[in-house]
């Protein structure tokens, strides 16, 4: 007979969260134990060490991070499987998810491979991850034309940081960081910084909280 | 670079004049030659007796002394005291030798730099300065405008971020509607499917079976309906939350006081309790986690203690370090302006003392 594994489901929209507790329901071997709505529950739940898999939303109740969620559930229970699920393209997600140590990434609504799948390879030892962040345009450009550094100096300016501010953050010097301002209105066409974060945070391409 | 020249320029002049001053029966020549030729330098000078009667007033000095004041100059101190006393005069630092600067803006927009001192040595004089800096106003005029036209962006970016919460709320609550309508035309076109199919002809055993299912659908569909709309942030379902959580891992959480009604510092007590709930279940083996709290003037104080096995046995836990849990939870007190405190005489509790409103 096969063991169940302990499942808890992380998604503050109920909607969402039927969603995949109905999908999971086609899972045999998965019983799900608790749907949470904040992240930092869930550090609670695991701490008897019986949980086996964790699903896991970023941007969750009272702004929970499930990121910072997940990297601790992972470092106090490593056997625990950890999969993180978003539907925004926000693009620093995927590597914080690697940095916590997490098992499997999935893109909701967004990937072509479906939660099902990811579950199973999971529960098998895989890791599922999707190659890159959705890419979403910005302006005149794609979010795919831009360097990291250029990432970092938006998120840095959505936190609303001035120029002396994020080359200290940064380490870099304040004629870099203006360069780095520049090349980013160039291409995407933005007459202002404001602008620039204004539309970055409304693609959700950017989400300095999380 | 120019500034500093003019300044060389006008030291050299004075010095020169200061010489002539001093010996005048030698260089009545020179003195002429030294008055022409400081009367072609770009800045004004001006050098008085201690008194203040004026000895040499030069060409840009006296046209500035018109512009300024309406006259000539008659008495270097008297000249001195006008400047100061003009709306358009702004008084800067003296320097370690007593010399004293006003910055003035003149009627044809132009900006002069005033500086007054004494000369060294016996007799002394008084010299004024007056030094072309327009170049420098509208440059700092310029920087400080885009200074604060940058204050005002981040200002205004900082607002909009806080709208973002509220944005997302609002595409919530939209994707929510269209899942619906999505799910009732599934339900809709399944009903219709299941219509046909009976007309068709079923046996019974299919037939309930097939009506089971639709009224399983709807049913969900409609439970679905009742919580279409995103619920309120600060409600009071986080407690029941962190309660069904603490009743999973086997640790009753037992309540006493009111938790307070302000977001950040209810959010702050919960997080305190989360970290208590984790430690009492994964260290001590608890089965009861015990929250007290209080308000004192604005201030709300939670007292946190598990009943685990060092709290019984009325000892301090063998081993204790701060791990990142307990930092991080200390770190977002403090940033609140709270106070997060451990006591280790009976087992671990935590004691949480942090601002209502800020």
């Amino acid at each position: 007979m096969t063991a169940m594994v302990r499942t808890i489901v992380v998604e503050d929209s109920l909607l969402a969260r039927e969603a995949v507790v109905d999908r999971l329901a086609q899972l045999p071997n998965v019983t799900i134990v608790a749907t949470l709505e904040n992240a930092a529950n869930a550090v609670v739940a695991c701490a008897r060490r019986s949980i086996g898999l964790v699903l896991m939303d970023v941007c969750t109740r009272d702004d929970e991070s499930g990121l910072a969620a997940a990297a601790r559930i992972k470092r106090e229970s490593p056997s625990t499987r950890v999969i993180i699920m978003t539907s925004m393209p926000e693009h620093t997600f995927l590597a914080k998810a690697q940095a916590a140590g997490c098992d499997s990434f999935w893109y909701k609504d967004l990937q072509a491979v479906g939660l099902v799948d990811v579950v199973e390879r999971t529960l098998r030892g895989e890791r599922v991850w999707p190659s890159e962040a959705p890419v979403v345009w910005l302006g005149l450009a794609r979010s795919s034309e831009l360097t990291a550094r250029e990432f970092d100096v938006l998120h840095q300016l959505a936190r609303g940081l001035s120029y002396e501010q994020i080359a200290s953050e940064l380490g870099i010097s304040l004629n870099t960081v203006k360069y780095h301002v520049k090349n980013l209105l160039a291409k995407t066409g933005f007459e202002s910084t404001l602008a620039l974060v204004v539309e970055a945070v409304d693609k959700r391409l950017v989400l300095p909280k999380y | 670079m120019a500034v500093l020249v003019c300044m060389l320029c006008l030291a050299l002049a004075c010095a020169l004049m200061i010489w002539t001053c001093a010996h005048p029966a030698r260089v009545v020549g020179l003195a002429s030659l030294t008055r022409a030729a400081v009367d072609t330098l770009p800045s004004g000078i001006c050098l008085g007796s201690a008194s203040g009667v004026p000895i040499l007033v030069n060409h840009r000095m006296d046209q500035l002394a018109c512009e300024l004041t309406g006259h000539s100059i008659l008495d270097a101190r008297a000249f001195w005291r006008d400047l100061s006393e003009l709306s358009c005069a702004r008084l800067l630092d003296g320097d370690q030798l007593g010399a004293r600067a006003l910055e003035v803006a003149a009627p044809d927009g132009s900006v002069w730099q005033f500086v007054r001192c004494k000369t060294m040595g016996r007799p002394s004089y008084l010299q004024i300065q007056a030094i072309d800096v327009t170049a420098i106003a509208r440059a700092r005029a310029e920087t400080s405008a885009a200074n604060e036209l940058l204050r005002e962006q981040n200002a205004r970016q900082q607002l909009l971020l806080q709208d973002v919460e509220k944005i997302n709320l609002k595409r919530e609550t939209l994707s929510a509607r269209m899942q619906a309508h999505r799910s009732l035309g599934e339900c809709l076109l399944m009903t219709q499917k299941a219509q046909e199919q009976v007309k068709a002809g079923l046996d019974e055993q299919a037939r309930d079976a097939l009506l089971l299912k639709l009224v399983g659908r709807w049913d969900a569909v409609l439970r679905g309906l009742g919580h279409a709309e995103p619920t309120e942030k600060t409600g009071g379902s986080d407690l029941a939350e962190l309660e069904g959580v603490a009743a999973l891992i086997g640790c009753r959480v037992v309540w006493s006081g009111e938790l307070p009604a302000e977001k950040v510092a209810r959010s702050l007590v919960l997080s305190a309790v989360r970290e208590a709930l984790s430690n009492a279940a994964r260290h001590a083996h608890a089965t009861a986690l015990n929250v007290c709290c209080e308000q004192q003037d604005g201030w709300t104080v939670a007292h946190i203690w598990d009943n685990g096995q060092d709290a019984q046995a009325g000892g301090a836990p063998a081993s204790l370090t701060e791990g990142a849990g307990l930092a991080d939870l200390r770190a977002r007190i403090e940033e609140e302006g709270g106070v997060l405190r451990l006591d280790l005489s009976r087992g671990v509790s935590l004691t949480v003392r942090v601002p209502e409103a800020r």
